[in-house]
């Protein structure tokens, strides 16, 4: 790929469409802070929002979105989170990339996500924490049990290291199943306006062919008429119900096992 | 009587939507008209507001067939920006429609302009301007978020008429409010019409609809339904099948009439009603 | 974030700068705490910093985010870096577990203090300005206008989702549901609810871009005008020569340190 289509494809994620969801996203990663904090956990969950933001508009939005963060927490609650933007904008290109590689799919795919990313944030927050900092950044969960493992261990790297992988595990893992989760969520109209995986094969199916075909139909279905008709998109239930012994297309049970089919292709 | 908007066979479906939305829709409007667009929830009103003023096909992904033309200009070759000085877009929820970067309602209704690139004492006087004929004057130095509803639906119709545009879109702008913010919002709109601007309005009111409209184009399914003069519209039998709830008139009128009493024509309207009634009796 | 006429910003020498001037200020005290080879300047900037405070009437939450965050920050690098940094020679307290090292309490101060010039002037910057000025400022140099929506976008839209989620973390408390219940049992009443919100938020993103779009955002080759004026005086030119003079001298006394030929560090005593 060259640079110049490289550079053309990243800002062409910059749409109004994407950037209007930054804010958005930054909010969802403060509510993850106010969430654990009502839960009384010692985790950030400041990553959510990143996450999510990956699903819909790509590596390089979510990147910005997590510097974004920094930026804002630096601004508005301590300047301290703002050399940590380093490690949000490598966690969003990670997670970006990944997500756009079709790996939140799979459950073996979030899973690898989620160690993916929460390697990354133990390195280089834990490099930043110690080569910046010396090692804490006051009376918090990651910097106390620093201090005891320091009187343990003797070395200020490698406790760094382990307070924060061990608090990165936790922390990525229920941030990447909240995102998950809240993804699986969205309405599929809202998600193909985003569509990341690449839709050109969905060209051909958008096609304008119904706009004769269901005249009658529609007609029909107003007047009360069921419709003896089975077009491509009615197709799935009508086979649901079929294999069920041949019930009426109204009932409400082959619906739903006509609606989970699609979800799962 | 020129034409301002012209939609010719015009078609419409979301990327990844089961169905298309809007099929072969074809309506013109005059300038100065009032013309209203009613349709059940689904029949692609909002979608073809959407289509008005450059949504789609600029920021909303699928495919479409057929043109829409606003004043001469076809939309698909304009950019929603150009777009805006020719014709706005007021929706429902009025929170939406701030830019979230104001600190102060001044700021907001001059978020356009400083997009377009106006020089400051033009920006300060269309500001005071349209603050007078919003009746927000005492708004300006306030926080839009810390504002009610229908306020806020008065800065977004500010915002909007502010970029001096000669065709408004309200897609059911007042279904948030409460009825004196609703009030509020139609007397200006009113007062526009009569200066001038075409309104294209979507809305649920019926009663309302059938005193203001010129023009009246029921939706159904994505299709056009019916199209006329509020009179033939609404006293049409067809169109009750489409989700339409027709004003109370003419129901009024339908009774009478089963009533075995002779009636010319079926009333739309308070007036008419009125007089249908003074007939009558 | 409140406007010009509602927010909490008082009216004083520092509210009036210019924002660049400020930027200026930051960027120039920071770098200049940064490069010294100990504490002191830093300190001397500390000092300067709670007069400015004062100067622009704010010393009050000035003070309490200084102390609030210096404090804690100074016991636990003093107590980290200060026993247990590798580069530790001499000795200069024995706590009986442990011994405070030289050498790493002196990086450990050093550290702080250049922390606390960081947050003190990007407090004081923060406090003194109006947010839509700052953009404003940054537009007029050239910066594009889709960085300044993010930034002041963030500040409007984060405040409000907080308040959001803070009204139905009252509703639970309300419920009795914050005492009673372990872990399980909150997660299971709260997750709920912020699939909502969050999720409402996201389709609200659809329409606010539509309305940024109808406003002409993002329009190329065209030179964004604000509304608001951000008026560059007099008082700013020489304050930000000021700043920019004394970065240089840090940097050249710093040069000359190094290279050995004035001394700038303080020897500090203690027991090998």
């Amino acid at each position: 790929m060259s640079a110049r289509s490289l550079w053309r494809g990243i800002t062409a994620q910059f749409s109004t469409k994407s950037l209007v969801l930054i804010p958005i996203a930054v909010g969802i990663n403060l509510i993850g802070g106010t969430l654990s904090s009502a839960l009384k956990l010692p985790l950030f969950l400041d990553m959510i929002g990143t996450t999510v933001i990956a699903c819909l508009s790509g590596p390089w939005v979510a990147a910005l979105c997590g510097l974004l963060t920094n930026v804002f927490l630096a601004l508005v609650a301590n300047p301290v989170y703002l050399p940590y933007a380093l490690s949000s904008v490598l966690c969003g290109l990670v997670i970006g990339y990944m997500v756009k590689a079709g790996l939140f799919k799979r459950i073996w795919g979030v899973v690898l996500v989620w160690l993916a990313c929460a390697l990354v944030n133990t390195v280089t927050a834990s490099l930043i924490t110690v080569f910046v900092y010396g090692g804490a950044t006051g009376v918090n969960g990651t910097s106390v049990l620093t201090a005891a493992l320091v009187v343990a261990v003797k070395n200020i790297v490698i406790s760094v290291l382990s307070s924060s992988m061990l608090e990165n595990l936790i922390d990525k893992g229920i941030t990447v199943l909240i995102a998950y989760v809240i993804v699986r969520r969205i309405p599929k109209r809202f998600l193909s306006q985003y569509a990341l995986d690449g839709s050109k094969d969905q060209d051909d199916l958008d096609d304008l062919d119904d706009l004769d075909e269901d005249e009658d139909k529609e007609e029909r279905e107003v007047a009360g008429v069921p419709s003896r008709e089975s077009s491509v998109r009615r197709g799935e239930i009508d086979s649901a119900a079929e294999s069920d012994g041949g019930t009426s297309t109204g009932d409400p049970a082959d619906l739903d096992r006509g609606r989970t089919q699609r979800s799962e292709r | 009587m020129t034409e301002v908007i012209r939609v010719e066979d015009f078609s419409f479906r979301y990327r990844d939507a089961d169905r298309t939305t809007l099929k072969r829709v074809s309506f013109s409007v005059e300038q100065g008209s009032f013309f209203c667009i009613v349709g059940a929830n689904g029949s692609g009103k909002s979608t073809l507001c959407n289509a008005l003023v450059g949504l789609i096909p600029h920021y909303f992904v699928g495919k479409s067939k057929g043109s829409v033309s606003i004043e001469g200009r076809d939309v698909a070759s304009s950019t929603i920006a150009d777009l805006s000085r020719h014709v706005g877009l007021v929706f429902q929820n009025p929170f939406n429609q701030l830019s979230y970067t104001a600190g102060t309602v001044a700021e907001e209704l001059a978020f356009g302009l400083g997009n377009h690139g106006v020089s400051r004492e033009t920006m300060h006087a269309k500001v005071a301007r349209v603050a007078a004929l919003m009746h927000i004057e005492d708004l300006l130095d306030k926080n839009p978020l810390e504002l009610s509803g229908g306020q806020v639906q008065r800065v977004a119709l500010g915002s909007t008429l502010i970029m001096e545009p000669d065709i408004l879109v309200l897609d059911e702008c007042t279904a948030q409010l409460d009825p004196l913010g609703s009030e509020e919002i139609f007397d200006i709109v009113k007062r526009l019409n009569q200066k001038g601007i075409t309104v294209v309005m979507v809305d649920h009111d019926m009663e309302r609809v059938a005193r203001c409209a010129d023009q009246v184009m029921v939706l159904g399914a994505g299709r056009v339904r019916a199209l006329g003069a509020p009179e033939e519209v609404f006293t049409d039998p067809e169109v009750e099948k489409w989700g339409i709830d027709i004003p109370d008139y003419v129901k009024l009128g339908r009774g009478l009439k089963d009533a075995g009493f002779d009636l010319s024509d079926l009333p739309v309207r308070e007036d008419q009603a009125v007089r249908m009634i003074r007939e009558t009796l | 974030m409140p406007g010009p006429a509602s927010n909490g910003i008082p009216d004083s020498l520092l509210a009036r700068m210019h924002p660049m001037a400020k930027i200026a200020g930051v960027c120039s005290l920071g770098l200049a705490t940064l490069v010294w080879p100990d504490f002191t300047l830093g300190l001397g900037i500390i000092v300067v910093l709670f007069i400015a405070a004062v100067l622009g009437r704010v010393l009050r939450p000035f003070s309490g985010v200084m102390l609030g965050f210096g404090i804690p920050v100074t016991l636990m690098l003093l107590f980290i870096q200060g026993c247990y940094s590798p580069r530790n020679t001499k000795v200069i307290l024995d706590l009986g577990f442990a011994q405070l090292g030289l050498e790493g309490s002196l990086y450990a101060a050093k550290i702080v203090v250049t922390l606390l010039v960081f947050l003190g002037s990007f407090y004081l910057t923060n406090k003194t300005t109006y947010m839509g000025r700052l953009v404003a400022a940054l537009t007029q140099i050239g910066v594009p206008s889709k960085i300044g929506y993010l930034i002041l976008a963030s500040l409007n839209v984060v405040p409000q989702m907080q308040r959001r989620i803070a009204v139905i973390e009252q509703s639970q408390h309300a419920r009795g549901l914050e005492t009673g219940g372990g872990l399980i049992s909150r997660a299971r009443a709260f997750l709920p609810l912020l699939g909502p919100v969050v999720l409402s938020s996201l389709t609200d993103s659809q329409e606010r871009g539509m309305t940024l779009e109808t406003r002409g955002f993002g329009i190329r080759g065209v030179r964004q005008t604000s509304y608001l004026e951000v008026v560059w005086r007099r008082s700013d030119t020489v304050m930000t020569i000021l700043f920019t003079v004394f970065l240089v001298l840090a940097l050249v006394l710093c040069c000359l340190s190094r290279a050995g030929l004035i001394t700038l560090a303080i020897q500090w005593g203690g027991r090998a």
